[in-house]
């Protein structure tokens, strides 16, 4: 392989210090920003969601005023989708698929810089909001009209952020696209991709889909708010529900945004420590492609108690309990790639198999939420927040764990602690599950979501999930350390780091040097 | 499988397309298909199989609600 060694890398004129930054066109470097910027974003998102359980610890009023518990969920949410979830897969992206595809860079160096440093600043618009007159956005990170249309000016604070970080994802997912489709190494057909350069390229394609569908909803928010239209203000003519079908026209695939790209991180973790090749990659790819294309198809399931004709209650029932079909797939493909493979239970499939077992409790309660006479009952209440909590926390974030406890031999060339990973595996689900099962049981017994005070009845279970909620914050101090620890020193990664990994990846030295593959690898 | 032609047909692709609904595929096939379909056909047969799929699923649901009322 044409890897350029480490003593290969100073040749290269790059401005030090804090311009290396500013001006990097490096993938690894942007990705490393991306990863450093969304876990800062994780935290702050994090505080808000520990500042919401404190105040939830018991019934009444202690910590924070309603209206500023309002604020908490909406930021909470927005933060934790668009700045931590979002932007941590993108850095995934951008350090490892020109690594898995045997390119230099990406395709748009430049492009992919711009594209990441937009959110540096939409993140201090969204987060600077909570001191503009009348604080933050307190809709609901699904931002519903009319409530948006009538807040301060923190929510037009939120709408620029979103306008901005859609722009930056739009063209995140476009070098994506281009990456993938032109710049695979000789040899490396799209049959031959890791599953996680397929699984993101599916996902660019809905982004780049989706992305202006949710810009033109915050936009027609912000027309209504200042420019005197009426799009969802039913007193001029407009409706109200309209905004709920355009934002989840956008949502929905949202959804799957988030889980894909984690999808592949899986794809490649559980084949590694089974010591077993990925069973069934090619129903994984149709599956992946089945559920992107069934995603645009089920957007009102997120709006049963709207009030739509039966007709329209049961198509998008019917479709959305077809969903359950390709992601089954996926499941049983992954445990039958465990069956009788040669495991071992590094921190990577520690959380690869956690993601496993949680995200398939959070896929049977979605599939719950989708048959139209239960979503009636749950609806707004914390079943819905335990079920997307399971498939966004235990889903995406514990996918996102395994992929970097499986990827920081190859960032930083020391292998992290493995006594520290297993540790913060086993308080993240441990503690993820005291915070989150208990839900189910709140909104069952109707308790609603997004209200600061509760009846009597909910205590206990309230007082259960936000003593979790405080471990699993606490819990993911622990991965700083874990990364300090290896970039630091530590046992030295060979370039091959995990005894079966597969890829182009591994094939170049550990730490990856600044410059690969700049004379392409050739795939046999 | 028979041998895959250099270009794809349009009964191929449709069939390429609705494995991909269901979500599972034989990998020799799905060879044969990543070496023989072309993009562009796969966007159109998607398109229109993404049609008849939403078509099926109303007739489905205006069939169940006929039921329902008689």
């Amino acid at each position: 392989m044409a890897a350029v060694t480490p003593d290969q890398l100073h040749g290269h004129h790059a401005p030090g210090g804090v311009m290396r930054w500013l001006t990097t066109t490096n993938h690894k470097d942007i990705g490393t920003m991306y990863m450093i910027f969304s876990f800062i974003m994780f935290l702050s998102g994090g505080v808000l969601a520990l500042t919401i359980r404190a105040e939830l610890f018991k019934p009444g009023l202690q910590v924070v005023q309603p209206e500023f518990f309002n604020q908490l969920t909406t930021m909470h949410g927005l933060i934790m989708v668009f700045g931590a979830i979002m932007p941590a897969f993108v850095g995934f992206a951008n350090w490892m698929i020109p690594l898995m595809i045997g390119a230099s860079d990406m395709a748009f160096a430049r492009m992919n810089n711009w594209s990441f440093w937009l959110l540096p600043p939409a993140a201090i618009l969204l987060i600077g909001s909570f001191f503009a007159p009348g604080g933050a956005t307190a809709a609901g990170w699904t931002l519903y009209a009319p409530l948006s249309v009538q807040m301060g000016m923190g929510m037009d604070m939120a709408i620029f952020a979103i306008h901005i970080m859609g722009v930056s994802s739009i063209m995140g997912a476009i070098n994506i696209v281009v990456t993938v489709l032109n710049m695979r190494a000789p040899g490396m057909t799209m049959m031959k991709m890791p599953l996680f350069c397929w699984t993101w390229l599916i996902t660019a394609y809905l982004l780049i889909a989706v992305m202006p569908v949710l810009a033109g909803a915050v936009t027609m928010i912000l027309a209504d708010r200042h420019f005197g239209t009426s799009f969802f203000n039913a007193a001029g003519g407009g409706d109200p529900v309209m905004y709920q079908h355009i934002f989840w026209f956008f949502g929905h695939p949202e959804v799957y945004i988030m889980i894909l790209p984690a999808f592949g991180i899986v794809s490649q973790i559980i084949p590694t420590f089974s010591r077993k090749p990925l069973f069934g990659y090619a129903s994984m790819v149709y599956a992946t492609a089945s559920i992107a294309i069934l995603s645009f198809a089920v957007w009102a399931h997120h709006m049963f108690a709207t009030g739509m004709p039966a007709a329209g209650q049961l198509f998008f029932m019917y479709a959305t309990m077809l969903i359950a079909v390709p992601t089954g797939v996926k499941v049983f493909n992954w445990v039958a790639t465990m069956w009788r493979g040669s495991l071992s239970f590094e921190p990577p499939m520690l959380w690869a198999t956690g993601f496993i077992f949680v995200f398939t409790m959070g896929g049977f309660t979605g599939l719950i939420c989708a048959i139209a006479p239960i979503d009636i009952q749950v609806q707004d209440t914390y079943y819905v927040v335990a079920h997307f909590h399971y498939v966004l926390v235990a889903g995406s974030l514990f996918a996102l764990f395994a992929g970097a406890y499986y990827w920081l031999p190859k960032w930083t060339g020391h292998m992290p602690s493995e006594f520290l990973g297993k540790l913060h595996f086993w308080c993240s689900i441990v503690f993820f599950n005291i915070t989150f099962f208990p839900m189910h049981f709140l909104g069952l017994a109707g308790m609603p979501r997004r209200i600061p005070d509760y009846a009597l009845q909910f205590a206990d279970f309230n007082a259960i999930a936000s003593v979790g909620a405080f471990g699993f914050g606490l819990s993911q101090l622990i991965f700083i350390v874990v990364v300090v620890k290896c970039i630091r020193g530590g046992e030295r990664a060979a370039a091959r780091s995990w005894e079966s990994a597969e890829g182009l990846e591994w094939t170049v030295p550990s730490p990856a040097p600044y410059h690969t593959f700049e004379e392409a690898p050739v795939v046999r | 499988m028979t041998d895959a032609p250099r270009r794809a047909g349009f009964l191929a692709t449709m069939r390429a397309v609705l494995w991909s609904f269901f979500g599972v595929r034989r990998r020799q096939a799905y060879i044969d298909d990543a070496g023989s379909l072309n993009p562009l056909a796969v966007v159109v047969a998607g398109v229109l199989a993404g049609a008849v799929f939403v078509i099926v699923l109303v007739l489905i649901v205006q069939w169940v609600i006929g039921v329902a009322a008689a």
